[in-house]
């Protein structure tokens, strides 16, 4: 049986739950976002600064950063030469499509890989870093936003890449 | 004495699993080892079965199962692939092999020595792979199956497994070369093993934020492998850790892998020896689809 008292508790716990999730100040109270970014090539990872190699990371791997000191830069499970990160922000995974094509759009993610068709397992044309604008001509829908067809500065096509690693650029959208 | 057996289908089956299978142990289980296929394969009874020995035409000695068994024996870990590993995926295991090196057989030397089996194919060893060459007549701990070889397999560390007969019944020494079963086919098989690394698994993360965890082998056969590299999509070759190698045995290497974004990836492996790439045919790549990275 439901006392006055054990009543009582249970509305005064769910109208401060209902209340503290409609507060706007946990965003404040949640810790910034920690530095990311991405290798450039294969990265040799040292145990210390200067010390010795004890693996290596793959090419375009996104990783949060910490003290850069001498050249070097703390990483989760070592240190890497600080030349060899490229700082880059996070990114939501989700391909953003223009309305239209053609299109100019930029490199989010990493890096950006063109195929001669929209196939995983096509020849690789090119390897287009982070934040690169390339024109958009046509689009495939599939998986992860699917395939964007890549002209290159004459309108031919260069080839395809996957959409989920760039995002439109409206504002100068010819 | 012989007869031959015919292979059911899910013999056949067998024989394509993968090595995969074998990823926990660095031994291949003797269920799944690799075997060539052919319609049928000698059955070969212990009681009846001799060894015999010569020197050309000439009967230096001839065995029994018994005296083999007797004679003193030798474990060697040993990898045996087809020729054919290079485009394709499930040629190779590892096993340990137990038997009589060769070598404490045979009462003289020579140049060369002829091995034949049962079922008629014969192969030519040089003075140098005679040394390394065990006559097995056990894997991993069991009995040699009659599939692979039973009673008797040449292993010779470092070839293809076409220089490794199976039901071996006669060892013929010689001081010139013979043109063997393969050869006298029309075919010129390699002796050595070419290396090259394979990606035998890519095993999921296991929780958000983790690696994909790739895993697979090496084998240059009696050379050492230098390192493995491992591309993703035509990027950078990078180096993975590989495991100390031992001559004549494959190597496992592994890797963390962490996708920038989700969708299809082509991975290739290859692997260094003498300071440069030696694959005799370019791998087709593995491809992993990534649904999604948290």
């Amino acid at each position: 049986m439901l006392t006055r008292r054990t009543f009582l508790k249970l509305g005064g716990m769910s109208l401060a739950a209902y209340t503290l999730s409609r507060w706007d100040g946990w965003r404040a109270l949640q810790p910034l976002s920690l530095p990311t970014g991405r290798t450039i090539g294969a990265v040799p990872l040292y145990d210390r600064p200067n010390g010795k190699i004890i693996g290596y990371h793959f090419p375009d791997r996104v990783m949060t950063l910490g003290k850069a000191r001498g050249g070097w830069i703390a990483v989760e499970d070592g240190y890497v030469a600080q030349a060899a990160i490229e700082p880059m922000p996070t990114w939501k995974q989700t391909a953003t499509l223009p309305a239209r094509f053609p299109a100019h759009m930029e490199v989010v993610a990493p890096a950006a890989i063109v195929r001669t068709e929209a196939n995983a397992l096509s020849p690789v044309v090119a390897r287009i870093a982070h934040t690169s604008q390339m024109q958009a001509v046509d689009h495939l829908s599939g998986a992860h936003g699917g395939w964007i067809a890549l002209a290159d500065a004459h309108g031919a096509l260069l080839g395809w890449s996957q959409a989920v690693g760039w995002r439109t650029l409206d504002d100068i959208t010819p | 004495m012989i007869s031959p057996r015919f292979l059911s289908r899910r013999d056949l089956f067998t024989a394509l699993r993968p090595a995969a299978r074998a990823a926990s142990s660095n031994y291949t289980p003797t269920e799944h080892f690799y075997r060539e296929l052919r319609n049928h394969y000698p059955v070969v009874s212990a009681e009846h079965w001799r060894l015999t020995l010569a020197h050309g035409a000439q009967v230096m000695a001839s065995l029994s199962h018994e005296d083999l068994l007797a004679s003193p024996a030798t474990e060697m870990d040993a990898t045996l692939c087809s020729y054919a590993v290079h485009s394709s995926s499930a040629l190779i295991s590892h096993g340990r092999w137990c038997g009589v090196a060769l070598r404490n057989l045979l009462p003289e030397r020579s140049a060369y020595a002829r091995v034949m089996g049962a079922d008629g194919r014969d192969t030519t060893l040089t003075r140098q792979q005679l040394e390394n060459a065990v006559m097995a007549y056990a894997v991993n701990g069991v009995e040699l199956p009659a599939h692979l070889g039973y009673p008797v397999k040449l292993i010779v560390p470092g070839t293809y497994d076409h220089k490794c007969p199976g039901w071996v019944t006669r060892v013929e020494l010689s001081d010139t070369p013979v043109a063997d079963y393969w050869l006298r086919q029309g075919k010129v098989l390699p002796d050595d093993v070419q290396p090259f690394a394979r990606i035998e698994q890519v095993l999921p993360r296991s929780r958000n934020g983790a690696p994909y965890r790739l895993r697979g082998i090496a084998y240059a056969g009696l050379r050492a492998i230098q390192r493995v590299e491992v591309s993703i999509d035509d990027g950078d070759w990078t180096p993975v850790s590989l495991a100390a190698g031992v001559p004549g045995c494959w190597s496992r290497w592994r890797a963390e892998w962490y996708p920038a974004l989700p969708g299809s990836y082509a991975l290739r492996v290859r692997a260094i020896v003498d300071g440069i790439d030696q694959h005799p045919v370019i791998p087709r790549p593995f491809v992993v689809n990534v649904e999604a990275v948290v």
